[in-house]
């Protein structure tokens, strides 16, 4: 692998507030070289937009925030305020959640499209730039003047992404592009954006809760589960041979239609992913886990190889591969 | 907004205004059905004087007939005259509109001012001390009694320490006409319009703390974070705006009450405006200047209430759509 432009190291990210403390993220590791693609995928409430939060550092005030977050070799998470909002948006943007609510509803998309350009860029032609970035995401470049209100739910995810690459950013975030669009337009910007990702050769991470979509766009996969990664490896591998039970369950519940591998699997996931503040003790997936051991409800593994590049966190994994 | 629905709006406005005159009319004949007994009451009166002055107030014939002679001079803006002076009404209503205009109209505009802006400050630096102190005065200046902070002011301020007048809107011994008599009037209105201004402030805050706290919460406000604003500028460009449309027509409305809002305050500083004549009205009682009144404070809310909904859709660009 060549050098990663972003290094996420150890992070933790814990909420302080009305509903006490929450522990989203409890130490998460990953590497992203340039160009390479990273998928995230776990079930809701697992800390996957916490940590698209972290990384540029927008989560709600007095959130804590542990750990490294090093962009080219530089820790956002220590960057002085000036400096961090240089590097937000040129360096790293992110495609958040919900395109329904992430554009200001009384603004031209056009001009906030345009507003990150004169931030980052002063002198450059916006309107001239604006034009061309709906162009690249399919869109006619008069809809500069629509409120988003005007625009469909797919075209508001085509700008929010157009928005995300309004100032040539290296890292792009993509925080379930498609999860509120229906399925012809999910794979419209799906297409869209791995043809952006090659085309601009974006580092990207790509955050959802279908394994089976990750597959397709990112290289790699990385599976969280109440706030750690408990396998990563290849995506084609943790989709078909997962080695962490959750992962194996995961790649189930969103099977490949007409693949006969996955009929005979069961789709092994009951119950609800556990709430942040009070996890089970040990693994906090032993509660649902159809392979638990005895020991398992005290010992909590870190990730271990599985592989040359694979790892997973599981006690089967321990003795090697199941 | 089309055009039917502009007219639609205003003549929604219009059929409000009409049952409040119908409305007046009911009001008045149900507080007091015989005027004339008790204007006179004590004194002595031929028939003959008696039948006149029913004439004059136009009590004689039936109940119908004095119904339509209402309205028809209600549509001409004649309410009769004065029982305390047998002024037409409508004169002595403009003569004392002006100084009501200046004082209410200065203290809300500058109550708007403050207040909005500290609820903005106070909202978007939720349980901080500067929020604390902010809500505190809101709270304090919002539950204080408007005449017992005239009072107050008027005590200290004029009567001990003799900065300003006691009371009236110029001194009979100062600068006739030109830019001294207008600063003998500002001199006079000062104190009255401190008091307005307090006591109107407070609401206008806790409104907007509480606006710009529900818009806090927007996913919008976190992306415009992330493309590298600064904090004043997301609040500035992103939440206020978002902010104020739930407010403008409470907004509106406070304007509406401009013209009815001072009565107490008025009366405390002698200051001689509609809150004045109001309250020297409701002492007679003064049934056909208190008449011309309530038509005129009902009919200022109504315009106010029609002006903002005609200005919503140009603040909120989806309501435009509809
Ligand atoms: N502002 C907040 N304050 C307190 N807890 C929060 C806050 N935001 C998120 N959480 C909690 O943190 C945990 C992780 O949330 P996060 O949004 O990162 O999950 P997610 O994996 O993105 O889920 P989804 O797939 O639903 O988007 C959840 O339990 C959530 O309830
Ligand atoms: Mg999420």
């Amino acid at each position: 692998m060549t050098v990663p432009i972003l290094r996420v190291r150890d992070l933790r990210v814990t909420y302080r507030g009305e509903r006490g403390v929450v522990p989203a993220v409890r130490g998460v590791s990953f590497e992203l070289g340039p160009g390479e693609t990273l998928g995230l995928a776990g079930e809701s409430g697992c800390g996957k937009s916490s940590i698209a939060g972290a990384l540029l550092r927008v989560l709600p005030r007095g959130t804590e925030v542990t750990g490294e977050v090093l962009l080219d070799g530089e820790d956002v998470l220590t960057m002085k305020p000036g400096r961090l909002r240089a590097v937000r948006w040129s360096e790293m943007a992110i495609v958040f959640q919900g395109a329904l609510h992430s554009l200001n509803p009384v603004q031209r998309v056009g001009s906030q499209i345009a507003e990150a350009i004169e931030l980052h860029q002063p002198g450059a032609d916006a309107r001239g730039r604006v034009s061309e970035l709906l162009e690249l995401v399919g869109l006619p470049a008069r809809r500069a003047i629509d409120y988003p209100h005007q625009l469909s739910g797919g075209q508001r995810q085509r700008v929010l992404i157009a928005l995300a690459l309004a100032c040539n950013p290296r890292v792009l975030v993509a925080d379930e592009p498609t999860t509120a669009l229906d399925v012809m337009v999910q794979a419209q910007v799906l297409d869209l954006l791995q043809r952006l990702q090659r085309e601009l050769g974006l580092a990207m991470l790509f955050i959802t809760h279908d394994l089976s979509m990750l597959a397709h766009v990112c290289r790699r996969t990385a599976v969280m589960y109440a706030g750690r990664i408990v396998e990563e490896g290849p995506s084609e591998d943790v989709f078909q041979r997962a080695a962490h039970p959750y992962a194996a369950a995961l790649a189930a519940a969103f099977p490949v239609i007409g693949d006969p591998a996955f009929r005979k699997r069961p789709v092994g996931l009951v119950g609800d992913p556990p709430d942040p503040r009070e996890l089970p003790p040990g693994c906090p997936f032993h509660p649902r886990c159809a392979v638990a051991r005895p020991d398992c409800d005290s010992i909590e593994v870190e990730l271990w190889p599985v592989a040359a590049d694979r790892r997973a966190a599981c006690v089967h994994v321990l003795g090697g591969p199941r | 907004m089309t055009a039917r629905l502009v007219a639609g709006k205003v003549l929604g406005a219009l059929g409000t205004l009409a049952f409040v005159v119908v409305f007046n009319f009911f009001l008045f004949r149900v507080v007091e059905s015989n005027p004339v007994a008790t204007l006179y009451r004590g004194r002595n009166l031929t028939d003959a004087q008696r039948e006149e002055l029913t004439r004059q107030f136009g009590l004689d014939g039936s109940k119908l007939e004095q119904f339509w002679r209402y309205m028809e001079q209600t549509l001409q803006l004649n309410f009769g005259r004065s029982y305390a002076t047998n002024q037409p009404v409508i004169d002595e209503i403009w003569a004392a509109t002006p100084q009501t205009l200046a004082l209410v109209g200065t203290s809300t505009v500058l109550a708007m001012a403050i207040g909005l802006a500290m609820g903005v400050v106070a909202g978007w630096r939720r349980g901080t001390a500067h929020d604390r102190v902010l809500t505190g005065i809101s709270i304090v200046t919002w539950s204080t009694p408007e005449f017992w902070l005239g009072m107050l002011l008027l005590t200290v301020f004029a009567v001990d320490l003799g900065l300003f007048p006691t009371g009236g809107i110029s001194d009979p011994s100062g600068p006739d006409g030109g830019l001294g008599e207008l600063l003998d009037q500002a001199h006079h209105m000062a104190l009255p319009c401190l008091t307005l201004t307090i006591a109107y402030l407070g609401e206008y805050a806790l409104i907007m703390r509480s606006s710009i706290i529900d818009v806090a919460r927007e996913d919008y406000l976190t992306l415009a974070r992330a493309k590298g604003l600064r904090d004043a500028q997301v609040r500035d460009r992103h939440a206020l705006r978002n902010a104020l449309l739930p407010s403008t027509t409470l907004i509106a409305l406070s304007f509406g009450f401009v013209l009815s809002g001072a009565i107490t305050v008025e009366t405390v500083f002698s200051w001689p405006g509609l809150g004045l004549l109001t309250y020297e009205s409701l002492r007679g009682p003064d049934l056909p200047m208190l008449q011309g009144l309530f038509l005129l404070f009902s009919a200022a809310v109504i315009v106010f209430n029609l002006a903002a909904e005609l200005l919503y859709p140009y603040l909120d660009p989806r309501v435009r759509a509809r």
